[in-house]
């Protein structure tokens, strides 16, 4: 476990939250997911610590995905989501210009039939 | 839904589950909730297809396979082959902000699905397979979106291709911010009607 672990898990409860985002999914690779789910069966590890936090060289990278409700549009949640995390970030004390964040939609839910014609 | 061998080989595509296992779930109505596949966006994606092809399956494919039942099980198998290879992420569509710490994307299976719903949710059609041609990764260079679909006997075909493309464009417009040069689409089948088409 890491000291990130809290703010991941601030970060998932923050981008669950956001309108227009349908689930959050864990965005690590496939085999530190693997990693942390055993960590989460031995219970080392919450759940929901699905953000991931990336620090290198004084620089720190947060990612985030998602699944997008097509009700709103996705560009819009991504924004959303990227500014809430931010914010977030800013708000806990990270110096501007020292880290990124990235949001990706790995999938849009909910298409209504009909809803184009 | 019936699964042919080949889909119950694990893939790393869908993060330690197989294709068997989804359906079953599915036919389970996704209880008990299992997190770990709720949880990952390939198997969404696949069972999101799934679902919708176990939809068809109860209509007009079922008046099809009365007809010639070793079609059927082809045409079934065939397209969850291309549901199963759509669901890798793929390339990342950008999206754009102001604010350059902030770097946003569709993953491009992302927006197959997106495609792939427009088609499928408008009645009397099914859509095969779906490709983006282009630079999707770089703003506002052109792309073209080409996808093959079966649409069902009885309404002219180009008029029926033609809202086809209108939904495809309509839900691109709104869901991502793709320059789309042309939408084409080829028509690979024809469905019989059903009472749900009428």
């Amino acid at each position: 476990m890491t000291d990130d672990t809290g703010l991941s898990q601030r970060l998932t409860e923050v981008a669950r939250r956001t309108a227009g985002v349908s689930a959050v999914f864990a965005a690590k690779p496939a085999v530190a997911a693997a990693a942390d789910a055993l960590a989460v069966a031995l219970a080392l590890r919450e759940p929901d610590v699905l953000v991931d936090v990336a620090r290198s060289e004084g620089f720190t990278t947060f990612t985030v995905h998602i699944a997008a409700d097509a009700a709103t549009p996705a560009p819009q949640t991504l924004r959303a989501v990227g500014e809430a995390v931010r914010d977030l970030v800013l708000a806990e004390g990270a110096a501007e210009h020292h880290f990124a964040v990235n949001v990706k939609a790995r999938m849009i839910e909910g298409l209504e039939a009909d809803r184009h014609d | 839904m019936a699964m042919t061998d080949e889909h119950a080989v694990p893939e790393d595509d869908l993060d330690g589950h197989t294709m068997e296992e989804l359906a079953d779930y599915l036919d389970r109505g996704r209880t008990p909730y299992e997190p770990s596949i709720e949880r990952s966006a390939a198997c969404r994606l696949a069972l999101d297809g799934m679902r919708r092809l176990s939809q068809l399956s109860a209509s007009s494919l079922q008046q099809q396979a009365d007809r010639d039942p070793g079609r059927d099980e082809g045409w079934i198998s065939g397209l969850l082959d291309i549901i199963k290879s759509e669901i890798r992420s793929g390339r990342d569509v950008p999206i754009s902000h102001p604010d350059g710490a902030l770097r946003l994307a569709l993953t491009e299976a992302a927006v197959r699905g997106l495609i792939r719903r427009a088609g499928d949710t408008m009645p009397g059609a099914l859509v095969g397979r779906c490709a983006l041609e282009g630079d999707v990764a770089v703003p506002g260079a052109p792309v073209r979106v080409v996808v093959s679909c079966s649409l069902t006997f009885g309404e002219p075909l180009a008029a029926m291709a033609d809202r086809l493309r209108q939904r495809i464009a309509a839900a691109l417009a709104e869901h991502t911010e793709l320059t789309i040069e042309a939408i084409d689409v080829h028509v690979d089948d024809v469905l019989p009607p059903t009472e749900g088409d009428a």
